[in-house]
Formats: C-alpha cells, sequence, structure tokens
C-alpha cells in the first residue's frame, strides 16, 4: 500500500504545517449555522487539504458528500445532486457536509454551466459546503470568493516534513540517511504526498524518481537534443526519464515562460510543428503528441499523478521512428507570427463566446458545430462581414479575423 | 519573527497605507505593534519593508511547540526554504529531538483548548 494513503492523518492534530488555517477551519464547521457562508479552502496540491476536510469531517461525525474533479459537474449534474442534499440538510438524522475538491477545476466549457450553477447553489447553503482549489487567481476563484469564506493554505516548511518523514519511518521501521531526507524534502517542494511515495520508493526500493534531478538529471536543452539524435529507442526512452523536464496538468495553463520551457509536451511540440517534415509524419508524431495530451489531462482529473511516469515510454516509442532527424527548437517561431497566431486565437475566443450567449448554448458547441459551418456561409454567400458583426452585436475589431477565417474557406 | 508583534520606525501614511492594504499586515491602534496573520501577504510585506527602510529584512519563523524562534538562520534548509511561502509556523531544533511528532501533536490540541474548540 502507498505509503501517502497508509499515512494520510485521520484526525486533524497528526496533520502537520498550516496550523492557524487547520484552527480556522474547526472554528468554521464547529460554529457552522444555517446560512453560513461556505469555505472555500486555497493552497497548492499535497498540503493536505482534502486529507482535512476528511479527518474533521469523520472527527465530527459527518457524512461527507464528495464531488471531486473525476465526476461530471454538468449544470444537471450538479442540480440533481447538491439540492436534494440541501433541502435534506439531515440524512436519517446523520449530519451531512457537502465537499467540493478541485472547485477551480469545474471547467465552463467541459461542464457545461456547471461553475455557474455551482455559484447560484452556494448562495444559501443548509449545510455546511466545503470547497477546495489549487489556484489563488483566476476568474473563477474570484466569483467563488466572493460567495465563501477563504481559508489560504501553504506549503509545509522543510522541517515540518522531515518530522511527518521520521514519524512515518519509525512506524514503517525504514530508514534513510540524513542526506537522502534532506533530498527528498528539498526535492518535494512542500508537497506531503509527494515526499511520502519518493521516500516508499527510495527506502523499499532504492529508487526514487524526484531525486534524479539531484544526482543525474539532464537539462531539458540537451534532453531534447539527445532524444531526436538517439539512435535507439531505449535511448531516447532513458533520456526522456532523466530530463528535468515534467508534464504539466493543462488544466493549470498560463505557466510562465520557465515552466513552459520544461514542459516535454510543448519542448517535444515546438521542436516538431518547426521542422521540415513532410504532412504524413507530422500528423503522425502530432498524433502521439495529442494521445499523450489527452493522457495527462485524464490523469490530472482522476488525481492519478503516479501514472504520469508512463507517458514518457509511449512518446519515446510512438515518436521514435517519425522523429529521426529532427532538432530541438525552443519556440523558435518568428515573433510575428507567434504574436499573430495568439492573437488571432483570441479574437475567435471572443466570437465564440459571443455566438454562444447568443444561440443559447456551450462555447464547445459554438467551435465545434456552428462556427465551421457559419464560416461556410459567410463564404458562400457573400454576406457583407460588417453588417453581419452589427447585427450581431459584436466589435467590428473582429472583422479582419472574420475575413482571413473566410478567406481560408474560400481557397479550399 | 512571525506571529509575534513587532514594532517599526514611523514609515509615513503611504507607507503605512500600503501595509494595510496590500500586505493585509495586522495593526493594533493601542500597543502601535504590527502582527504579520495567515492573510498577509509576506512577499509583499518584504517589498514594502525594504523600501521604506531601506535595509535587508529577514523572516524568521516562530517554533509551534515552544512559541520561541525556529531558528531560521542556522536551520539546513536555509537556503531552500521559501519563507514567504511556507506555513507561519515550523519547529526550532529543540523541539526536533525525542518523541517531537508526539509532542507536534499534543501542542496543537492544546491550541485547540485554548481556542475553545472540541472535537
Amino acid at each position: 500500500m502507498m505509503w501517502s494513503e497508509k499515512y494520510r492523518p485521520q484526525k486533524v492534530k497528526e496533520m502537520v504545517g498550516n496550523e492557524e488555517a487547520r484552527i480556522t477551519f474547526l472554528e468554521w464547521l464547529v460554529n457552522w449555522k444555517n446560512g453560513s457562508k461556505p469555505v472555500l479552502l486555497v493552497g497548492p496540491p499535497g498540503i493536505g487539504k482534502t486529507t482535512l476536510v476528511k479527518a474533521v469531517a469523520k472527527e465530527l461525525d459527518y457524512d461527507m458528500v464528495e464531488l471531486n474533479a473525476s465526476d461530471v459537474r454538468t449544470k444537471e449534474n450538479l442540480q440533481s445532486i447538491i439540492p436534494p442534499l440541501l433541502n435534506n440538510a439531515s440524512v436519517l438524522g446523520r449530519k451531512v457536509l457537502l465537499f467540493l475538491d478541485e472547485a477551480d477545476g469545474i471547467s465552463s466549457r467541459g461542464d457545461r454551466g456547471g461553475f455557474a450553477t455551482l455559484i447560484s447553489l452556494l448562495k444559501e447553503p443548509t449545510v455546511p459546503i466545503v470547497m477546495a482549489a489549487n489556484a489563488e487567481v483566476g476568474e473563477q476563484i474570484k466569483e467563488l470568493k466572493r460567495v465563501s469564506t477563504m481559508i489560504k493554505f501553504k506549503r509545509i516548511p522543510p522541517r515540518l516534513l522531515v518530522l511527518y518523514l521520521d514519524h512515518v519511518l519509525k512506524s514503517e521501521n525504514a530508514k534513510l540517511s540524513v542526506g537522502d531526507k534532506i533530498r527528498l524534502v528539498i526535492a518535494s517542494s512542500g508537497d506531503v504526498r509527494t515526499l511520502l511515495n519518493e521516500s516508499q520508493s527510495l527506502a523499499t526500493a532504492g529508487f526514487s524518481e524526484s531525486l534524479h534531478p539531484v544526482s543525474f538529471s539532464v537539462d531539458i536543452d540537451r534532453a531534447m537534443s539527445s532524444f531526436f539524435s538517439a539512435e535507439k529507442v531505449e535511448d531516447a526512452l532513458d533520456i526522456l526519464m532523466r530530463s528535468e523536464g515534467f508534464y504539466n496538468d493543462p488544466r493549470f495553463a498560463g505557466y510562465d515562460s520557465e515552466k513552459r520551457r520544461t514542459d516535454k509536451l510543448a519542448a517535444l511540440f515546438s521542436s516538431i510543428v518547426t521542422s521540415k517534415v513532410d504532412v504524413d509524419r507530422l500528423a503522425e508524431m502530432l498524433g502521439a503528441l495529442a494521445y499523450a495530451d489527452v493522457l495527462v489531462g485524464r490523469m490530472g482529473r482522476t488525481r492519478q499523478w503516479r501514472l504520469l511516469r508512463y507517458i514518457d515510454t509511449i512518446l519515446a516509442y510512438r515518436l521514435f521512428k517519425e522523429s529521426r532527424g529532427l532538432t530541438y527548437n525552443q519556440y523558435d517561431v518568428p515573433f510575428v507570427l507567434m504574436n499573430r497566431v495568439f492573437r488571432e486565437a483570441r479574437l475567435i475566443r471572443e466570437i465564440i463566446a459571443n455566438l454562444a450567449k447568443q444561440l443559447h448554448t456551450s462555447k464547445r458547441t459554438v467551435a465545434t458545430y456552428y462556427l465551421p459551418y457559419l464560416l461556410m456561409i459567410l463564404a458562400k454567400s457573400k454576406i457583407d462581414i460588417k453588417e453581419f458583426l452589427a447585427a450581431n452585436n459584436m466589435d467590428s475589431s473582429l472583422e479582419d479575423v472574420i475575413k482571413s477565417e473566410v478567406g481560408r474557406i474560400g481557397k479550399k | 519573527m512571525l506571529g509575534d508583534w513587532f514594532g517599526l520606525p514611523r514609515v509615513g501614511p503611504d507607507v503605512f497605507s500600503k501595509l494595510m492594504r496590500q500586505a493585509r499586515l495586522k495593526y493594533d491602534r493601542q500597543k502601535r505593534m504590527f502582527m504579520v496573520e495567515t492573510e498577509t501577504n509576506v512577499t509583499s510585506l518584504i517589498t514594502i519593508l525594504k523600501e521604506a527602510l531601506n535595509d535587508d529584512v529577514v523572516i524568521e519563523l516562530p517554533c509551534f511547540v515552544c512559541g520561541k524562534s525556529a531558528g531560521c538562520s542556522e536551520c539546513e534548509f536555509v537556503d531552500v526554504c521559501d519563507r514567504t511561502n511556507v506555513s507561519n509556523q515550523c519547529i526550532c531544533k529543540g523541539c526536533s529531538e525525542e518523541d517531537a511528532y508526539k509532542h507536534y501533536c499534543d501542542t496543537f490540541m492544546e491550541r485547540l483548548a485554548a481556542a475553545k474548540i472540541k472535537i
């Protein structure tokens, strides 16, 4: 059994770090009365937000109803789960607590209308509602903050991590050298779950992934160059595994340029799209990347981070043959072109949002089904785009991008 | 030290306003003292104080068990511990000795009792 599960604190006193936040949360729940604002726990992953809620619910004898990111949280689903719960606050005389984990992960696209529904349901709670989120900024968090009381959680100081690690090692009758403990604590960056998983790997199998950066990591630039020049697929896999790059959870896109640089998928993507290869090879490689991207997203949603280690193998074996002869390029698309791509993408999103509002449907539906036909109609019927924009209350600045999209269809 | 009241030389209304609004520092009018709380933006606080005092600002975490300084300057993690981004209390070397985890858990229960929270 994984140590991170085996030693997941069952009582609030057994946790380490964020002492004030834990006490504030307990105060909120103990003093909770009908109509009290929901609480929003905000902080990086792996520091005990979910553990705290589970432990406190158990200790204060609450039945916890949990909706996490792996559940479908569409408008319909939320409406079928939450209102009945709020109307029957006490099921068989037991107290109920509603826990919405990764509340910032409710997507306005994927979870159609889910977020707006959640906000409206949070306004008159008849049971304690607890939400947890990783990001502290963003539109959704801003909305959630407005209707709830926020409690901030921070990373655990290294010495407290050592304290907890020592407790686990003692319970397991396992030993690690002081040097290894320090390296593991540093590599975990205040994340208890990572610390325990890696410590278990090292203590039981003599191997820890997170110690790679300390012992034999390869800079992402060198790793990518070596990946493309490797003669055997085994070498390509080895270099991917030892690179200092990682896989970003796509739900938290918007990371800074340094993080993007070390994102393995982004690094491979920029190298592939900027290489001169024939369409079939390009399609094959982008297909492999898209597959890996979907898997990374799915692992993020279901929180099965341990599966990420297999992505290296999938990528190495699916990309190896087609990617021979390529070189590593880090976003060397000319700035003018890059700028245009970003600008057009932003404007197209604006058009989609506007149409979705008018057509009373999701942005995804508009982007997938409506927009291509709309552009086709505009191309074939010679409707004046200016008039079209004015009639649909859209900004005239969108004219250029629509013209360019319509032009592309015209060429086909 | 985080969690302790501390005084500042007269900083002027602009800096005081920044300390209250941007850094969200707690201020006691009667004591004329400041305190860092959970909501305090420590990074912003350091920037404001550095500018205002024209001096280096060093953060020291308190020990959760004994309440004294955790001894950050002598800690083995001093170079890697970002004290502006970790939770506000740590544990000192003295309190990390034998049965440290048990003492830490007991201290938490004492704090709960002091806050009149029964679980």
